[in-house]
């Protein structure tokens, strides 16, 4: 019965995501067109909302192109990679506030429930970054490819220790690993009150983690051509594509559990809380692509090595020391 | 203040999202385009008798750069000349706008046609006839 229930809510958010994932592009077009005084996708059905469809039919049918010198094996292997662990870490993303039965149970609304959901997801979003790191690799020593991919390494040593460290501080004051406990502490306060600079590090560090303006490196189109994706054509790339923004589902729904209180919050309810906080991230995302400009790969490490990693670390010691004496965390 | 140069971009692009779109949706709706612009040309005629104005001097058919204009006159009963035949081949015509200026008559014009594209070279040549029916927005 349980795996009947597991297998079932996992079949739900694979769709809901696949459908999420293709009005994402949608929106994002949108928005983006609209800051730019352009107005976007609309020939396409009311609005342009069957555009999004017409684009992943159209990948289905593109040709797809393998280089002569690609690595055949990592060739398939970096898609698949790319968009299956960000799902992998969608799977222990809560999609509405538990629910309490009638008999004593508890129904999650995620698929993969534990008592150290963070540190899955940590691991997961982790493993992520080979997908672009193989792809690189196996696209037969093209240059951009190859540069993309080596910008996605400097990237991944950067911003995992800081998403880490920034993650620390309300796992430090909720006492728990787990989403729900830690939504459970911020009843009264939201932890990004207690932990401004934990936040503003930890948004930083996520924007690094999806690749995405101003930290899109590995992508970098007016240098890179499309970066790591160069040599991917139709439905792999579709694939990149897919796994980027669930990754950026994952981590915002997970910024605003750890941070912004999850599913608290006054008069309205818990669902509705909650993603109205998850499209605020996203809105964020967009918002950012529309305006800022990429920062060097170097300038990346500068800001994640010389100033978040002291401040963090500092974070955490002042996080420690205020719980331990009893202090109010501030 | 922290962010401060960060904070002014996502100002002005949050701004422009709630301003309205400046695209022209080009076949649905047109740019108003400016009085004095050159396009095609047209051949005027007289309001009241519907005569062509073109006295065949020739002028424009001179002083054209590119040498586009071809006119073969005819001479009528009160041995006045007017142009029998008037091709413009608009394929080679830079629309410098020199042919109307010289013209002493008034013959020629320029109107607010600017959609021109045609699939074969020969439907370039527009004729005496063509160039009378313009029909440019003013009238």
């Amino acid at each position: 019965m349980e795996v009947l229930i597991a297998i079932i809510k996992l079949i739900i958010v694979v769709i809901v995501l696949s459908f999420y994932v293709m009005y994402a592009t949608w929106y994002e077009r949108k928005v983006i067109g609209h800051m730019q005084q352009r107005i976007g996708p609309k020939r396409v059905g009311w609005y342009g909302l069957l555009q999004p469809i017409a684009d992943t039919l159209k990948s289905f049918w593109k040709e797809d192109v393998i280089p002569e010198k690609a690595d055949k094996p990592l060739f398939w292997l970096a898609p698949a990679i790319a968009a299956t662990f960000p799902f992998a870490a969608a799977v222990a993303i809560p999609f509405a506030p538990p629910l309490h039965l009638a008999n004593g149970n508890v129904f999650y609304f995620s698929v993969f429930h534990s008592k150290i959901d963070i540190l899955y997801i940590l691991g997961m979003m982790g493993l992520t970054s080979f997908g672009v790191l193989i792809a690189g690799i196996a696209s037969g020593g093209n240059k951009y490819s190859f540069t993309g991919s080596q910008r996605e390494a400097a990237q991944v040593v950067s911003y995992e220790a800081i998403l880490a460290l920034a993650l620390l501080n309300p796992i430090l004051m909720a006492h728990s690993l787990s989403l729900e406990k830690i939504v459970e502490a911020q009843r009264h306060l939201w932890f990004v009150f207690y932990q401004p600079f934990a936040f503003v590090a930890f948004v930083i560090a996520m924007i690094a983690a999806t690749a995405r303006v101003p930290f899109d490196l590995p992508e970098a189109e007016p240098e890179l051509v499309a970066g790591y994706m160069t040599e991917f054509s139709g439905l792999k790339m579709g694939l990149f594509f897919f796994g980027q923004y669930v990754m950026i589902f994952v981590v915002s729904a997970l910024a605003s559990i750890v941070f912004l209180g999850g599913w608290t919050g006054p008069v309205l309810p818990g669902f509705v809380w909650y993603w109205i906080k998850i499209l605020a991230f996203i809105f964020m995302y967009t918002w950012f692509w529309g305006t800022f400009p990429r920062y060097r790969y170097d300038q990346l490490m500068d800001i994640a090595w010389k100033a978040l990693l002291p401040l963090m670390v500092l974070n955490i010691l002042w996080t420690g020391f205020a719980l331990a004496v009893g202090l109010p965390v501030l | 203040m922290l962010f401060n140069d960060l904070r002014k971009g996502l100002a002005v692009t949050i701004k422009y999202l709630f301003t309205h779109a400046v695209t022209c949706q080009y076949p649905n709706e047109r740019l108003e385009v400016p009085e004095r612009g050159r396009w095609l040309h047209k051949l005027e005629t007289f309001e009241d008798s519907g005569k062509i104005k073109c006295i065949d001097c020739g002028l424009c058919e001179r002083i054209c750069p590119s040498k586009c204009i071809k006119i073969i006159p005819k001479e009528n009963e009160d041995h006045t000349k007017n142009a029998a035949e008037y091709d413009i081949d608009l394929g080679r015509c830079l629309f410098c706008g020199l042919c109307v200026e010289v013209c002493p008559e008034l013959a020629l014009s320029m109107t607010d046609k600017y959609e021109l594209a045609e699939y074969d070279r020969e439907k370039f040549v527009y004729t005496k006839e063509q160039l009378l029916n313009v029909k440019s927005k003013e009238g």
